[in-house]
C-alpha cells in the first residue's frame, strides 16, 4: 500500500458529487480499503449509492482526521465495556443535528469504519442515560403511544431492574 | 373724559379680536370724522378679559407710537396726528369691563334702553366720536366682544371635548364659524351702505364749503364737550325713534343759502348715517340675544359635560377598583395553582407576577413547564391553539423556522436505525436505562425486547466469569437470564448475600484457603488440608500435614502446596491422588506464606529469608535475605518475578534468575499492612485506614532476535523495575483483618477481626466502584445471630465472580452467594 499512499481516488455520493480523497484517508473505510485492494487503482469514481453529498463531507472529515491513527487493536473488553468517554474531538464533530446524527452512524456502518459507528452509538448512547421516559420523547420527539394498560404492563416488566 | 382706558393686556387676548371685525367707517377725503365705538361685554360674566385693537389695518401714515391699550394717550396726541394727515385713519378698539363702560352718564339711556330683558350681564355701547361735533367722518366700530368671544368658547368647548375624548358637537363649532363670518359680512355691507357711498358721491366744492362752517378747525384740540354733545343729540334723536322731523337745520341758526345745501347734506348724511347705525345697533342687538342665549347654551352644555365628566371619574374609579380585585384574585390563583400543581416545584418568593409576562418567564419558567406538563394532549394542543391564534403571522413565520430546526434535532434515531445498530446502542446501556427505554414507545419497546441485545448484555456481563455462559435454547431466555445476572452483580455490590453454605470438615481453625475455579483448598491448624468441589460443595480430598500456615495450589496441574506454621517447611501434594511430591526443607523456623507457579514454589518464612524451590524436585533455587524482619508475604509473577511484601509498607521486586533484587517502593503511608492479596501485576495491601490498590505496568522489550519482516522482536513485560502506580486509595470503614480481591471485576472484600474488642463490629464489607463501600446483609443479617460471633469470625477468604469463601476461627467453611433475586 506504501506506493499508493499519495493516490487518490474519486468517490461519488447518490446525489452526484464527485470527491477527490486521498487512498490513506479513504482507506479508514474497511468497505472502500477492500474494494481498492479487490479492484486495483482505478481513475473510475465510486459510487456510494447510501451516502448524500452532506453525510459524505463529514464522514470524509473524520477520516481525514484519523488518518493516520492506528488501525483498532483488538481492545480489551474489559476497558472497552468501562469506557463510554468519548475524546475531545470526537465529541465536537458530533456536536450536530439528530438527523445528521443518524446519517453518520448510517454512513458509518454501511462504510465499515468502525471507529466512527462506535463513537457515534455512544453519543446516541449518552443522549439516553438516565433519562426519564419523558426526557427521552422530548430528546428524540416520540409520542407515547401506550394504553395505560400497557404502561402498567411495561412497569411489570421492569420491575426487576429497578434499584433496591 | 369719556374714552375709557383699555385695561386688558392686548397679548392675553390676542386671538379674541379679529381686525377685519372692526366697523370701520371712512368719511373720504374729509378731516372729520366719527368715531363710533360698540363696546360690548356681553361675556363678561365668562371672561373679562378685553379685547385689542389690531393694527394691520392701521395705515403706515397714521400714529405709529400709538397704542391702542392706551387711549388716553391716542385720544390726547390724536389732535396733532390729524392736523397732519386729513386722510389719516385710525382705528380704536377699547376694552372696557363693565365698571369702566358704565361710566359715561350721557349713553346712560341708550344702554338701559338697549339692555336686554332679563340678562344681569352689563351691556354697553357707546358712541365716540373723537372729532368735533357735526363731522361727518370716520366711524371705528370695535368688534362686538362677543364676537370674538364666541369662536374662544367654541374652541374651549371643543378643548374641553376633545380632552374627554367626546366630538364636539357641531352646532357649537358652526354657530362660532358662522357667527363670525355673519360679523365680517355686516360691517363690509355696513361700510358700504352707510357712509362711504354718500360721503365719496358728494362733490368736493360742496364738501369744502361745508368744512369751512364746521366750527372745529385744523389744529384746534378737539373739544371733548363738543363730542359729547354731537353724540348726546345723536342719541336724542335715536331715542325719539329715529325721528327725521327733526333735522340739523334746527341745530344750526340762521343757516345761509349755501350752508343749508350743505347742512342738507350733511343732514342728509346723518340721516343716512343714523339709519345705518340704528341697523347697525338693531344688528348687534339681534346678535347679541342670540349670542347670549348661545354663550348659556354653551354653559350648559359646559355642565352636562362636568356632569359627564364627574360620571366618567366615578366608572373609572369603579374599574380601577374591581381591576384590583381581579388582579388579587389573579395573584391568588397563581399562588394556589403553584402550591398544589407540582411537588417538584419549591416555594420561590414572589406574588407580584401577573403585571407582565417577562417577570412570569424569567420567573416562574419552571412552573410553566411543568405545567404544561401535566396537560393531556389535547389540552396542551388547544392551548397551542389559541398562542397560534392570537400570534402576528410575522411570530408564526419565525416559529416555522424554528420548528423545522426543532424536528431536526429531535430525530428519533433509535425508532430509524436498523435493528442491528440500535441492539448496537441499546448493549451500551444499564438495565435501568433499557427498562426505561422501554416505556418510550412502542418502537422502542420492540427494539429493547431484541434477543441480541440481551445475548449482548449477557456476554458481556460474563466476560470475565471463570466459566462460560451456557446458551439457553429459546433465545427469548436472555433476557431472564441476563435479569440473573443483573441481580447477581447488584447484590455483589449491595452485600446482599443470598445464600450460605457450609463446607464441614474441619475442627480447628481455618488458616489459609484459596479458590480457584470450582476447586477451592482449604488448610488448617487441625493439621489437614482438604480439597473441595464447590459446585457440589463435597471434601474431594484430605492431606495430611502438620498445622498449615498457609497454602497454594495449581488448578490445571492439580498440584497443591502448604507451608507449616511450627517447622520450617513445606509439602508439594497432588491433590487428587494425595501423593506427596516432594518436601521443600530449608526455613530455620515456620513458613509464613507461599506462592506457587508453573516453575517455582516461593516460601517466606519466619527466618526473615525468602526461599525459591523447584517443586518438581524440592531442590531450592535461590535464597533472599536482608529483607528486614517483617515480611508479610511473596507473589510470584510469571516465571521469573517475585514481589515481597513486609509489614512496615516496604514492597521490594525480585528477579529470580538473576536472584537479586530489582526495586523497592514504599507505600506512600506510615501504617503496618495488615493484609495483602497478590494477583498478577495487581497488589492490594489494607492498613488499619485505607485499602491501597496498586499494579505495575507494561513495557515493551526488544528481545534482540528478528521477526520474519526483519523487524525487530519485541515483547511485553510487567515493569518491575518501576514504581507501581497508585490504582486506587479506599477509605476503609472498618480495620481490615483479612479480605480477598476481584481485580476484574474491582471488587475487594474486607472483614474485621471478630473478637471480643468492643470496637470490632463483626462485619464484613465489599467495596465496588459503583456502590463504594456496603456492608453485608440479606441473608448474612438475618443469620447474625449465628454469623457474627467469634468462632465463625473470618481469617481468611476468597472471592469468585459469584461467592465469597470464608475460613473461620471455629473450623467453620461457609461459602456466601450472591445469586438470586431476594430483597
Amino acid at each position: 500500500m506504501s506506493a499508493s499512499e499519495a493516490k487518490k481516488i474519486t468517490l461519488k455520493s447518490c446525489d452526484d458529487i464527485e470527491f477527490k480523497v486521498d487512498i490513506r484517508v479513504a482507506s479508514r473505510s474497511i468497505l472502500l480499503k477492500n474494494m481498492i485492494e479487490d479492484v486495483g487503482e482505478t481513475d473510475q469514481s465510486i459510487p456510494l449509492p447510501n451516502v448524500n453529498e452532506r453525510v459524505l463531507k463529514k464522514v470524509l472529515e473524520w477520516c481525514e482526521h484519523h488518518k493516520d491513527d492506528p488501525q483498532p487493536a483488538i481492545e480489551d473488553s474489559d476497558t472497552r465495556r468501562r469506557n463510554t468517554e468519548i475524546d475531545d474531538w470526537n465529541k465536537k464533530f458530533l456536536e450536530v443535528e439528530q438527523d445528521m446524527l443518524f446519517e453518520i452512524i448510517l454512513a458509518a456502518n454501511y462504510l465499515d469504519i468502525k471507529q466512527l459507528l462506535d463513537i457515534g452509538c455512544k453519543t446516541v448512547a449518552n443522549m439516553i442515560k438516565g433519562k426519564t421516559p419523558e426526557q427521552i420523547r422530548e430528546t428524540f420527539n416520540i409520542q407515547n403511544d401506550f394504553t395505560p394498560e400497557e404502561e402498567e404492563q411495561i412497569r411489570k416488566e421492569n420491575e426487576w431492574a429497578e434499584d433496591r | 373724559m369719556t374714552v375709557t382706558r383699555s385695561r386688558g393686556a392686548s397679548t392675553s387676548s390676542q386671538p379674541m379680536v379679529r381686525s377685519n371685525s372692526n366697523v370701520t367707517i371712512t368719511g373720504g377725503e374729509t378731516r372729520n370724522r366719527m368715531q363710533l365705538t360698540v363696546v360690548s361685554n356681553a361675556m363678561s360674566d365668562i371672561s373679562d378679559t378685553g379685547s385689542v385693537v389690531s393694527p394691520s389695518r392701521q395705515r403706515k401714515d397714521d400714529i405709529s407710537s400709538s397704542s391702542s391699550a392706551n387711549a388716553d394717550k391716542q385720544s390726547n396726541s390724536s389732535a396733532d396726528k390729524q392736523s397732519n394727515s386729513s386722510t389719516a385713519k385710525r382705528r380704536q378698539s377699547v376694552l372696557a369691563d363693565s365698571k369702566t363702560v358704565a361710566k359715561p352718564a350721557s349713553p346712560k339711556t341708550m344702554n338701559e334702553a338697549r339692555k336686554p330683558s332679563g340678562r344681569t350681564a352689563p351691556t354697553v355701547s357707546r358712541l365716540n366720536s373723537a372729532p368735533t361735533k357735526g363731522s361727518p367722518g370716520q366711524i371705528s366700530g370695535a368688534r362686538l366682544h362677543r364676537k370674538s368671544s364666541m369662536p374662544s368658547t367654541g374652541k374651549a368647548i371643543n378643548a374641553i371635548a376633545a380632552h374627554r375624548g367626546i366630538s364636539p358637537t357641531p352646532s357649537s363649532a358652526s354657530v362660532a364659524t358662522d357667527d363670525m363670518d355673519l360679523a365680517d359680512m355686516d360691517i363690509e355691507k355696513f361700510e358700504k351702505l352707510f357712509l362711504q357711498k354718500p360721503l365719496s358721491n358728494r362733490s368736493p366744492s360742496i364738501l369744502s364749503n361745508y368744512s369751512a362752517y364746521v366750527p372745529w378747525k385744523a389744529g384746534v384740540p378737539i373739544d371733548p364737550e363738543d363730542s359729547i354733545s354731537v353724540r348726546e343729540e345723536m342719541m336724542a334723536v335715536y331715542n325719539r325713534g329715529m325721528n327725521p322731523s327733526i333735522t340739523l337745520t334746527d341745530y344750526f341758526a340762521e343757516p345761509d343759502e349755501q350752508l343749508q345745501a350743505g347742512l342738507t347734506l350733511i343732514q342728509e348724511a346723518y340721516s343716512k348715517k343714523f339709519a345705518s347705525l340704528t341697523r347697525a345697533l338693531d344688528e348687534e342687538r339681534r346678535h347679541r340675544n342670540p349670542g347670549n342665549d348661545q354663550v348659556s347654551q354653551y354653559q350648559q352644555r359646559i355642565r352636562e359635560l362636568n356632569s359627564t365628566l364627574a360620571k366618567e371619574e366615578d366608572e373609572k374609579k369603579q374599574l380601577l377598583i374591581a381591576k384590583n380585585s381581579l388582579q388579587d384574585r389573579y395573584n391568588k390563583l397563581w399562588e394556589e395553582h403553584r402550591h398544589c400543581d407540582n411537588k417538584n416545584i419549591s416555594k420561590s418568593a414572589g406574588g407580584d407576577m401577573g403585571t407582565s409576562i417577562v417577570p412570569i418567564l424569567t420567573k416562574g419558567r419552571l412552573e410553566i413547564r411543568n405545567y404544561l406538563k401535566t396537560l393531556e394532549a389535547s389540552e396542551r394542543l388547544a392551548l397551542l391553539d389559541e398562542f397560534l391564534d392570537c400570534c402576528h403571522p410575522h411570530d408564526i413565520h419565525m416559529q416555522q423556522a424554528m420548528l423545522d430546526h426543532y424536528v431536526k434535532t429531535t430525530f428519533d434515531i433509535i425508532g430509524t436505525l436498523p435493528s442491528e445498530l440500535g441492539v448496537k446502542i441499546f448493549s451500551l446501556l444499564t438495565a435501568e436505562d433499557l427498562c426505561r427505554s422501554r416505556t418510550v414507545s412502542k418502537c422502542w419497546r420492540k427494539m429493547v425486547n431484541e434477543p441480541d441485545l440481551w445475548k449482548k448484555k449477557c456476554l458481556d456481563a460474563t466476560i470475565e466469569d471463570p466459566e462460560p455462559l451456557v446458551y439457553p435454547s429459546d433465545s427469548a431466555k436472555w433476557e431472564v437470564i441476563y435479569r440473573g445476572l443483573h441481580y447477581r452483580e447488584h447484590n455483589w455490590a449491595m452485600g446482599n448475600v443470598q445464600s450460605i453454605k457450609f463446607l464441614k470438615g474441619h475442627t480447628a481453625s481455618v488458616t489459609a484457603l484459596k479458590l480457584k475455579k470450582s476447586t477451592l483448598v482449604t488448610g488448617s491448624s487441625d493439621e489437614t488440608v482438604r480439597v473441595w468441589d464447590v459446585r457440589t460443595g463435597k471434601c474431594t480430598k484430605v492431606l495430611q500435614g502438620k498445622g498449615v500456615s498457609c497454602l497454594d495450589f495449581l488448578p490445571k496441574r492439580r498440584i497443591v502446596t502448604a507451608g507449616f506454621s511450627d517447622q520450617g517447611r513445606a509439602l508439594v501434594w497432588h491433590m487428587d491422588t494425595g501423593e506427596v511430591i516432594c518436601t521443600l526443607q530449608g526455613h530455620n523456623r515456620g513458613v509464613k506464606y507461599i506462592s506457587m507457579s508453573d516453575k517455582h514454589v516461593a516460601t517466606a518464612g519466619h527466618d526473615m529469608s525468602i526461599c525459591i524451590w523447584n517443586w518438581r524436585d524440592g531442590s531450592k533455587l535461590a535464597t533472599f535475605r536482608g529483607i528486614g524482619q517483617m515480611i508479610l508475604g511473596c507473589a510470584l509473577v510469571g516465571d521469573n518475578n517475585m514481589i515481597s511484601i513486609s509489614i512496615d509498607g516496604w514492597i521490594r521486586t525480585f528477579a529470580i534468575e538473576e536472584k537479586q533484587e530489582v526495586h523497592k517502593w514504599r507505600l506512600p503511608e506510615n501504617a503496618p499492612i495488615q493484609w495483602f492479596n497478590a494477583s498478577g501485576m495487581d497488589l492490594t495491601c489494607a492498613t488499619p485506614r485505607n485499602i491501597w490498590q496498586l499494579r505495575w505496568q507494561n513495557k515493551y522489550v526488544k528481545t534482540g532476535k528478528k521477526t520474519p519482516k526483519g523487524e525487530d522482536e519485541v515483547i511485553i513485560q510487567p515493569d518491575f523495575a518501576a514504581d507501581p502506580i497508585v490504582k486506587q486509595k479506599i477509605a476503609s470503614i472498618a480495620e481490615a483483618w483479612c479480605g480477598a480481591t476481584d481485580n476484574k471485576k474491582g471488587r475487594v472484600v474486607i472483614s474485621t477481626r471478630f473478637n471480643s474488642r468492643t470496637h470490632n463490629n463483626k462485619s464484613i464489607y465489599v467495596h465496588s466502584a459503583e456502590k463504594g463501600m456496603q456492608r453485608f446483609g440479606g441473608l448474612w443479617m438475618r443469620m447474625a445471630e449465628q454469623m457474627a460471633t467469634i468462632s465463625m469470625g473470618p481469617t481468611c477468604m476468597d472471592v469468585d465472580h459469584e461467592k465469597v469463601i470464608v475460613g473461620s476461627a471455629g473450623g467453620s467453611v461457609y461459602v456466601m452467594g450472591f445469586v438470586g433475586d431476594k430483597e
